[in-house]
């Protein structure tokens, strides 16, 4: 009995060594780690298809806003991460500069660029993995019951037909925005561009990051257009929302990269992950109703829904934009002006252009006064000349990590402020000159005039 | 009722009555786009404060979380051990989780419960002292992740009149633990009958859904459910769990074996269980009492504010259920027939009323959630051979099917019953046993065309 037992007890644990190895090699695998700031519906379905593709490895996904990525891979061992994917554009710039990315081989099918603007790393240090392009999405219904026509181009929505159907976001706080503003910026041209969106914010709902979705906004009706970026809202109309999403003519698009890091120790892993994102298979997956981006392997559009966006073939971009670096320089800059000229005083925006637009609504003839309101209410804070001093886009870019740039900063934002507070006084009094003036030209009322 | 939930109510209704049934019907065609958003629409008649409530518990719900240290502090917490790092990651569009296809897939949306033979200080199970009372496969930098679980089919063939079944009967394996070994001989869940060595129980994520109406069902209809004589052998009483919040013994009502009793402490445990995130109901993380690295590396203050568990239990509370579709076909019509006849509507109860609520919608409803919320012996084939509280290594809670009809439309791999080896509502009426192998046999004596009218009803649920 004792023989027996032993043999059992020997038995079992020869099984469980035998299981152990059928385990082993069935599902021992390389570990891989991958940081991103993808919300999960897009991780959920790439993690899955990676791991079909290549079951001899295993996706660890570490998530971090953007943001708070730098201090992580400035960490030793950069918090073991292997592959950076995000829509960080900065961080990716940043990193290359620590050369803490690994030269990638060419990938072929890949664009480098849209429409004359660079998408990718020159040096192939990283490489588009996607891009979205910034417009508006409409509720078709809820223009049709006010009259008004389906906007075509970021001018449309800016008259005064308009008001109080309109949000848009505020470029400090919500992430894809700085991009969108610039993107106006630069297809309108910096005067023009300013011109556009004080008139639209002029009438619209300033949208933060709360939890509210822009795209449930105007679904229901809230508002008819949302200034936003494609996928928000390409996925929304997938799962169902009554949207439509308009390109302007001048398409600004918000590239998202991905790389390996130096520190990488699981560099064969890490490969494949890259070859599979940016193959036709990962290309293909950003066409999933709960991701819908534009792919950057033009082959992959074959593959698309019916009605896909295709910027290869259906846009012509942004003038300006034609290096990584120009993508970005500016927008904390920009982001900083407009909230100075449109966040912070929009209470008393709203008042000052409602009586505008009331005062030019009354006019019957030539108004100096009002024209003059007007060309000052529309006049950007700033001068593109000095909007493109290095200097000035670095200590806004960089405010946060120097003390000194945030103090300097905060000087020029006292400076605009009262600059803004005097810009709206002179509006209001341009604004009240106006019967003064008229009675003056056409000389009917002469009592008000002085002897 | 906001015009967001207007427009929902719309198209549902829309969809109810009578526009073309892809989901019951004819699987070629593509479902309506809005139906994969069904899940995720709150209930009508919130006030405009507690739709703001409701926005902000969706954005914690959606949040993909952080592992601490980070600037964002309000979403850090993560780890020091975990499986996923939101919980929609396994909840995907608040719907039900599923079971990997076999070893070479991960476990995504389903975890791995461990306890060892014995009861608990409360009636609970025992949990392993190296590995505690769930296995995380992921680790945050400095402190290892426990090995994962690969899941292994067995499988064996079933005949029905709608054509050959394939039923898969999962076993559990696990690789390369990284303290120590479970035990030494690594034992497959299913099937082994043994209650010693190391208990394991696979589990997919269950749908988010419902689960506010399903909380304001007064115990006392719950009770009266237990009592009520039944037919054809069929039982079923509640689980009695710990709720260590306030200190007390309350029935179960959540998990698969109604193992917890409110959407508050299962919202806590799923936190703390699955992605290592403390607060102020399971304030100490979930470190194994000898797991070093990961002692060390908890965080001694709670994660989650007490605000953000409120939000998001409220937005569980206050999402909606989908009605159900296509009530005026006649396969429907004839398959809510068969239901009865076959006592599925025993244990699948359909329809209770809720008593009174804190949220105004909830309060004196009458629902239809096809659940007793009662634990039943399901028999062998389904016994995980781990109790829970009250409930025996056999018994599971009677699963809701409000809303079932549209889980494969919202996640295409959606599983059914608690491990998620069935991959059809066929395959899982094909596994009842136990209590209900009379309801089976009722089943297995049905015809082609009331078989496929006893589907046609399920799927418009």
């Amino acid at each position: 009995m004792r023989l027996i037992k032993q043999l059992q007890i020997l038995g079992r644990w020869l099984l469980a060594i035998g299981i152990g190895c059928i385990s082993l090699c069935a599902c021992a695998e390389e570990r891989l780690v991958v940081l991103t700031s993808y919300p999960q519906e897009m991780v959920s379905q790439f993690e899955a298809a990676f791991e079909q593709a290549h079951p001899q490895y295993r996706l660890e996904v570490i998530w971090r806003q953007s943001a708070d990525t730098q201090k992580l891979l400035s960490e030793p061992g950069s918090g073991d991460v292997d592959v950076y994917w995000s829509p960080a554009l900065r961080n990716f710039l940043q990193l290359r500069k620590q050369a803490q990315l690994r030269q990638l081989p060419p990938i072929d099918g890949i664009a480098e660029s849209v429409h004359g603007v660079q998408i990718a790393d020159p040096d192939h240090y990283f490489f588009a993995s996607e891009i979205a392009g910034y417009g508006m999405v409409v509720n078709p219904q809820t223009i049709s019951a006010s009259g008004l026509p389906l906007p075509t181009d970021w001018q449309d929505i800016a008259s005064p037909a308009w008001a109080g159907k309109v949000t848009l976001p505020i470029p400090s706080q919500v992430g894809f925005a700085p991009g969108l503003y610039e993107a106006i910026l630069g297809a309108l041209g910096w005067n023009d561009g300013w011109r556009i969106i004080h008139q639209m914010a002029a009438q619209a709902k300033l949208a933060t990051a709360g939890s509210t979705f822009v795209t449930d906004d105007v679904a229901s009706g809230n508002f008819a257009v949302g200034l936003t970026i494609d996928f928000f809202a390409h996925a929304a109309i997938a799962n169902g929302q009554p949207l439509k999403f308009v390109y302007p003519h001048h398409v600004g698009y918000s590239p998202a990269h991905i790389g390996i890091l130096q520190s990488s120790r699981h560099v064969a892993a890490a490969e494949a992950f890259v070859a599979f994102v940016l193959s036709d298979a990962g290309q293909a997956l950003l066409f999933h109703p709960d991701i819908r981006k534009l792919p950057v392997r033009a082959s992959a559009y074959s593959q698309a829904p019916a009605g896909y966006f295709n910027p290869f073939t259906q846009s012509v971009s942004t003038a300006n934009q034609t290096s990584l670096e120009t993508l970005l320089r500016r927008q904390a800059l920009t982001s900083a002006v407009f909230d100075a000229c449109i966040t912070r005083p929009q209470a008393t925006l709203d008042s000052m252009w409602q009586q505008l637009r009331q005062a030019e609504a009354q006019q019957t003839g030539a108004s100096p006064s009002l024209t003059e309101a007007r060309a000052l209410a529309e006049m950007p804070l700033i001068s593109e000349r000095e909007a493109e001093d290095v200097h000035l886009q670095t200590v806004f870019r960089a405010r946060r990590e120097n003390p000194a740039y945030e103090a300097e900063t905060a000087q020029y934002e006292a400076r605009w402020n009262q600059e803004i507070q005097q810009r709206h006084a002179r509006v209001m009094a341009l604004i009240q000159q106006k019967p003064a003036q008229q009675t003056e030209a056409t000389g009917k009322t002469g009592q008000l005039t002085s002897p | 009722m906001t015009k967001w939930g207007l427009f929902w109510g719309a198209c549902l209704g829309l969809y109810w009555q009578g526009m073309p049934l892809a989901v019951a019907t004819d699987a070629s065609a593509p479902a309506p786009a809005y139906l994969r958003e069904a899940y995720t629409q709150p209930l009508p008649h919130l006030s405009t404060s507690e739709l703001e409530r409701f926005y902000r518990g969706r954005q914690l719900v959606r949040q993909s979380w952080v592992i601490p240290p980070s600037q964002d502090s309000a979403i850090a917490g993560l780890g020091p051990l975990y499986n996923r790092n939101a919980c929609i990651a396994c909840h995907a569009k608040n719907g039900r989780g599923y079971a990997p296809d076999g070893p070479e897939e991960s476990l995504k949306t389903m975890l791995v419960r461990l306890s060892v033979p014995g009861v608990g200080m409360h009636g609970g199970p025992v949990a392993h002292p190296l590995y505690g009372d769930q296995l995380n496969a992921f680790g945050v930098p400095g402190v290892p992740g426990e090995g994962e679980a690969s899941v292994h089919y067995s499988t064996r063939t079933v005949a029905t009149p709608l054509g050959n079944i394939e039923l898969r009967q999962p076993h559990i394996r696990f690789v390369q633990p990284a303290y120590g070994a479970l035990e030494p001989l690594m034992r497959e869940t299913a099937n082994t009958g043994a209650n010693s060595g190391v208990l394991t129980s696979a589990r997919i994520a269950p749908p988010l859904y419902g689960t506010g109406l399903m909380e304001a069902i007064p115990i006392s209809t719950l009770q009266a459910l237990a009592k009520q004589k039944k037919p054809a052998g069929i039982k079923g009483r509640l689980n009695t769990v710990w709720d260590p919040e306030n200190q007390r013994m309350l029935p179960g009502r959540f998990g698969w074996k109604a193992n917890t009793a409110s959407l508050r402490l299962q919202t806590a445990s799923a936190l703390v269980g699955d992605m290592g995130i403390t607060s102020q109901v399971f304030p100490t993380g979930n470190c194994g009492r000898l797991q070093t690295a990961c002692l060390n590396t908890q965080s001694s203050t709670v994660e989650l504010q007490p605000a953000q568990l409120d939000d998001m239990v409220f937005y569980q509370q206050a999402l909606a259920v989908p009605p159900q579709r296509n009530t005026d076909d006649a396969a429907v019509i004839r398959g809510a027939r068969i239901f009865r006849r076959a006592h599925c509507a025993v244990c699948h109860v359909p329809e209770l009323k809720t008593g009174r609520d804190v949220l105004t919608p909830l309060t004196n409803q009458t629902i239809r959630p096809y659940t007793d919320l009662l634990l039943h012996d399901m028999g062998p084939g389904l016994a995980d051979h781990r109790p829970d509280f009250m409930a025996s290594g056999s018994e599971w809670r009677t699963p809701p099917l409000w809303g079932i009809g549209l889980a494969r439309i919202v996640e295409p791999r959606a599983g059914f019953l608690h491990d998620g080896r069935a991959r059809s509502i066929l395959e899982a009426i094909y596994w009842h046993d136990g209590e209900a192998r009379a309801s089976r046999a009722y089943v297995d004596r049905l015809q082609k065309q009331e078989l496929a009218d006893l589907l046609a009803f399920l799927e418009s649920l």
